[in-house]
């Protein structure tokens, strides 16, 4: 298959995957866009490097969360994780049914935001593959890092979110 | 619609990357070119120096050069493949490891680069025609490369340092568990 066709195809097999990495980091519409356009970008460059010792999954979240960190260089004040009730399973983040319900509350849900706004560039990068649903050992196989690290540093991310959401739920 | 749109910005970015990817390739043949015709120049100055039996001292000049020259055509053809073929697909910690390798102001493999400096030096002194002073020659020559050294250094602290220093944080982010 000719490179041009091969990236087609990799483009639409994989296009709705990308484009929700895309808004993860952005809220702008135009920021999105030209994140996608960088990861598509970098897809055509490294491309040539695909030998299928990962699964294409795996490959394709490499080059969005690779190319989300490059971006962060550029855009590092503007990058935020965005994440929206209606399509997100918010209980995977918290570990907690009963705060989800809360969340559905417009003014908790913007405190979600914030607080994951306050997060490291990686644990949003982190938090991000384990909201599109790729489990510990993918994301470790994306990252770089054993399962067992990926275990303990979303752990400690969802323990220090739930203690903050708990504490302004408290304190209202 | 959309679509449609979509797909015509898809094939528009394609032919951007395609032309992106022919222009490098381009400019590294070009330079690689040039470096070889170089080579092959001295290559003939020594033929003429060994027809004319020109003294020792003169031929080892000019293959001083030639090697020189050999030398860049080839490090130019690895520096360009390791720059302009960042793998995006690798482990992201595998990425940054090398993004922070890739910006460090001196690598184990530039110290390559070195030798055919040397060879260049060696070239100019022995090349007796030329007719340099030997002290003054490597005055000029390593005062240049020290001058050539300072401006990488000042244009690394503000190009690449950035760079590297958030390569390394992100590292030690993701290492420390």
């Amino acid at each position: 298959m000719k490179k041009e066709e091969q990236f087609n195809k990799l483009v639409a097999d994989n296009d709705e995957r990308i484009k929700r990495i895309c808004n993860y980091y952005n809220a702008n519409k135009t920021d999105q866009q030209d994140m996608y356009q960088e990861i598509l970008v970098n897809i055509w460059k490294s491309l040539d490097n695909f030998r299928g010792d990962s699964s294409i999954n795996t490959w394709i979240y490499r080059i969005a969360i690779n190319t989300s960190l490059n971006y962060t260089g550029k855009a590092y004040r503007h990058l935020k994780v965005m994440v929206d009730a209606d399509q997100y399973n918010l209980s995977s983040i918290l570990d907690d049914q009963s705060l989800e319900m809360k969340l559905l509350e417009e003014k908790q849900l913007e405190q979600l935001q914030n607080e994951l706004n306050t997060l490291s560039v990686i644990d949003k990068a982190l938090i991000s593959l384990m909201l599109e649903g790729l489990t510990m050992k993918e994301i470790g196989d994306v990252i770089g890092i054993t399962e067992s690290n990926v275990k303990v540093k979303i752990h400690r991310i969802k323990s220090q979110l739930k203690q903050k959401m708990e504490d302004n739920y408290e304190n209202e | 619609m959309k679509t449609n749109n979509t797909l015509g910005n898809l094939q528009q970015l394609i032919h951007r990357l395609k032309n992106e990817d022919s222009k490098y390739a381009r400019l590294s043949k070009s330079f690689q070119i040039l470096y070889f015709i170089l080579t092959f120049l001295f290559g003939v100055l020594i033929i003429i120096h060994i027809i004319e039996k020109e003294p020792l001292s003169e031929l080892a000049g000019a293959t001083c050069f030639l090697l020189s020259m050999l030398s860049y055509a080839f490090f130019f053809r690895k520096y360009y493949k390791d720059y302009n073929n960042v793998d995006y697909s690798q482990p992201t910690l595998m990425m940054l490891k090398k993004a922070a390798y890739r910006y460090q102001p001196f690598q184990r493999q530039t110290a390559w680069l070195i030798i055919p400096l040397l060879l260049i030096d060696a070239g100019l002194a022995l090349n007796s025609s030329l007719g340099f002073d030997f002290i003054k020659l490597q005055l000029i020559w390593f005062g240049t490369l020290a001058f050539a050294v300072c401006i990488g250094l000042t244009i690394w602290y503000f190009r690449y340092k950035p760079l590297h220093d958030n390569a390394k944080q992100l590292i030690r982010e993701i290492e420390n568990v």
